[in-house]
């Protein structure tokens, strides 16, 4: 039993440690492809997808896992941002930095008026406002004249595929680091007691509305700026393709696959799962739903926490044994902190920053 | 139970990593293949024949697969055909064999920019079939022309896909703005003549340029829009915009939007009891699929088409344009439509352009299929400058006796309209 976890334990220890090294070195690695080899083609597309998922599975976690707000809405910001650059770029004339800066701002703007309204809601009532925000900006984006109405826009004149491929990885890291680093600040331990018991922290006299909405806004940010990109990267943007539904339930999946209110979990859970839609797609035509359908259940049946949570979860078990074992567990006034270990896993680390 | 845990966690990862490197493998093989000069053409050596490989997505499942089903088989069969045949006798010497990868794009646009680019750098595609869908067809034709490879496409109507200056994009439908001018021309001929008219349209790139069309056209006919309404894809109930329709009392009733809708149309008519003299569908309601749906309420109901299934064409492959309709009726078990035809005359269409280059790449192929002109079980094959087919809509009805039945235009009618539809309450 003493072995159980030990590999898990080591890698968690490794990365709890050198967290942003290897954000550096992935970064570096991120950074190097293009220029040894990586070339504008498939590989590059499929890297920009993965990146584009691996930022909307952690702008989702921030609010849904870190926080405990799971929105259904999330890609209302996809498309206020997708839509924002497509105007801009195309009807405007404006230059694509300047109109990815708009769009993040606008989109922050959007999130700070929506989560006014919905963040006093919780549970399933915050999910089905969040999933009605995104219903109605969908609806309203096909009724507008300037968004292009339900043909939406064809966006033929646009930067390379390299400028994307740096634009979503520069987005990636820097989301990366900023829930990495949120995630060891005051900020960070009070969206996690958010979640864990928000009347109680109200009643401690902490203003959760203000790191809710805070909390919102980032992951609004990320989302929007990635929609921004994504419209141009695409060619072209309708209704459907900027408030994708699909997406909007994928990007939850990928989240909770990989392991919600971790860093690590809903990059990986992104990067796992897209690939594996890649593949599935490809070798088995016509029936890719029902394969992806049966991963993901194998998957949930697999990983309950998701497989970040799942591995922290053995490492925590390690850690646990070390400290006592099982006797302590079995004692009637036995240390809560150790039997926690076994429902919320991958918060018993807590009090270091974990990837 | 932890041990069951550690096991089955051993054995998802094992079959993960196998998953994952077989897909490393694969796509290592065909990127090398797909990095040679002309890797489509490039095939078996000295002995046997070469083989060109086209490639594409579709829908083969979601809202439009039944549609999506209808091309797979005619680029099948007629691939299958030419094979059998011996090939094509390429114009540089050199007889081919013609293979095909399709892919499943589920109608959705987000999917089609990295599959097109999939194929033609891991399958090394050289020659494009264009997907179903205007939404799908506009980023699809952008990675063709980004990548230079031509696409031939029959399942791309809208005419903003032509107006981009692309020059490697061929369509073989008429543009979704001419889909329901011919019905318009026949309600105005018959009597009484059509004087008001009631659009419903998706909210889509197609529906909503069919819409645009159509609407100009009737302001132009004298035709009054008493109803003009647009409802989102995903709905499945028109009762309300129907009520409308009866309310308002029109003639005509116009729905531009895909097979799902029409067959909800053709439900919720006799259940809203709306009566209307001409009631037609734009896409989806001439497909065997829809009358099984709506069975006697399909009865009546008008749609346009791009091909007579009656018309007498010479086809290279099948020989006629009746002998394409028995052969897919044969093989397959149910009656083409025009998505079919226009399926068939893809592949044809690349099949001429192949014979015609001295050297088959695809800047030669796009060249050679701009100066096209040849006929087809679909029709006369040929492109505008802006890489659109000449062609004007027929309107075919459904008739309790006769069953699918083209009504107009008279030079080429199988039967008269049936028109004003009868009311429900004398069915």
């Amino acid at each position: 039993m003493s072995e159980r976890g030990h590999y898990a334990r080591q890698m968690f220890a490794f990365t709890d440690d050198h967290g942003w090294k290897l954000l550096a070195v992935l970064a570096f690695v991120g950074v190097v492809l293009p220029f040894v080899g990586l070339e504008e083609g498939i590989d590059m597309t499929i890297l920009v997808e993965l990146f584009l998922f691996a930022i909307l599975a952690l702008s989702w976690d921030l609010i849904g896992g870190q926080t405990g707000y799971p929105s259904f809405g999330q890609m209302a910001f996809f498309g206020v941002g997708a839509f924002t650059t497509a105007i801009l770029v195309k009807d405007v004339g404006v230059a694509f930095p300047v109109a990815f800066a708009v769009a993040g701002l606008l989109t922050m703007l959007t999130a700070g008026v929506v989560g006014a309204a919905t963040l006093r809601l919780r549970g399933g009532y915050f999910a089905i406002a969040t999933l009605g925000v995104l219903l109605s900006a969908q609806q309203i984006t096909r009724n507008l004249e300037i968004t292009g109405g339900a043909s939406g826009k064809i966006l033929l004149d646009v930067p390379s595929d390299t400028v994307f491929y740096w634009t979503f990885l520069g987005l990636l890291i820097a989301e990366i680091a900023v829930v990495y680093y949120l995630q060891s600040t005051r900020f960070g331990y009070v969206l996690n007691a958010i979640r864990d018991d928000e009347g109680k922290l109200t009643a401690m006299g902490v203003n959760t509305t203000y790191y809710k909405t805070a909390a919102w806004m980032i992951s609004a940010l990320f989302t929007g700026l990635a929609g921004g990109s994504y419209s141009l990267f695409n060619t072209f943007v309708d209704p459907n393709v900027g408030y994708n539904l699909a997406w909007n339930v994928e990007m939850i999946a990928m989240a909770l696959l990989g392991g919600s209110g971790t860093v690590a979990g809903p990059v990986l859970g992104a990067f796992g799962l897209h690939f594996a839609v890649v593949k599935i797609e490809t070798w088995f035509t016509g029936w890719q739903l029902v394969v992806l359908g049966a991963v993901v259940i194998v998957t949930v049946i697999a990983f309950p926490q998701g497989i970040v949570g799942e591995l922290r979860e053995r490492a925590s078990s390690m850690e646990y044994y070390k400290h006592g074992g099982q006797a302590a567990s079995e004692s009637p006034g036995g240390d809560d902190g150790g039997t926690d270990t076994d429902a919320n896993g991958e918060h018993a680390t807590d009090g270091g920053e974990s990837l | 139970m932890a041990d069951s845990n550690r096991r089955s966690f051993l054995k998802l990862a094992g079959t993960t990593g196998a998953i994952a490197l077989a897909g490393c493998s694969q796509q290592g093989d065909n990127g090398d293949g797909g990095s040679g000069d002309g890797a489509t053409t490039a095939s078996s050596g000295d002995s046997g024949p070469q083989t060109i490989t086209l490639g594409g997505t579709m829908s083969l499942s979601g809202d439009n697969a039944d549609l999506g089903k209808l091309y797979k088989q005619a680029y099948e069969l007629t691939i299958q055909r030419i094979n059998d045949a011996g090939g094509v006798e390429g114009g540089d010497g050199n007889t081919y064999e013609l293979e095909m990868v399709l892919r499943d794009d589920e109608t959705d646009a987000s999917k089609s920019k990295r599959t097109y680019q999939e194929l033609i750098d891991s399958e090394g595609i050289d020659y494009l079939l264009g997907p179903y869908s205007s939404t799908v067809t506009l980023p699809a034709s952008a990675v063709a022309a980004k990548n230079q490879k031509p696409m031939v496409e029959g399942g791309g109507a809208s005419p903003e896909i032509f107006m981009q200056d692309n020059k490697w994009i061929f369509g073989l439908l008429p543009t979704a703005d001419k889909y329901a001018l011919s019905s318009v021309d026949m309600a105005k001929a018959q009597s009484p003549s059509a004087e008001t008219a009631a659009l419903l349209a998706e909210d889509d790139t197609f529906s909503q340029s069919t819409a645009k069309g159509v609407r100009a056209y009737m302001d132009n006919q004298g035709v009054d829009l008493v109803v003009d309404e647009s409802f989102p894809s995903g709905t499945s109930d028109l009762s309300t915009n129907l009520g409308k329709v009866r309310d308002s009392d029109a003639d005509i009733l116009l729905l531009a939007a895909h097979q799902k809708h029409a067959i909800v149309m053709a439900k919720q008519l006799e259940s809203q009891k709306v009566n209307v003299d001409m009631a037609m569908a734009t896409v989806g309601s001439l497909n065997q699929s829809f009358k099984d749906e709506t069975g006697a309420n399909g009865d009546y109901v008008y749609g346009p088409s791009s091909w007579a299934i009656n018309a007498d064409f010479e086809d290279p492959v099948y020989g006629s344009t009746s002998d394409f309709a028995s052969a897919i009726e044969s093989e397959y078990g149910n009656t083409p439509d025009y998505h079919s035809a226009a399926g068939e005359s893809v592949i044809l269409t690349y099949m001429k352009a192949f014979e015609q280059v001295d050297e088959l790449t695809p800047t030669k192929v796009r060249n050679a299929i701009r100066d096209i002109e040849f006929t087809s079980a679909y029709g006369n094959i040929a492109f505008d400058e802006k890489g659109v087919i000449d062609k004007e809509m027929l309107v075919y009805q459904w008739q309790p006796e006769n069953g699918k039945q083209i009504v107009w235009p008279e030079a080429v009618q199988q039967s008269a309209p049936v028109y004003p539809m009868p009311d429900w309450s004398e069915r």
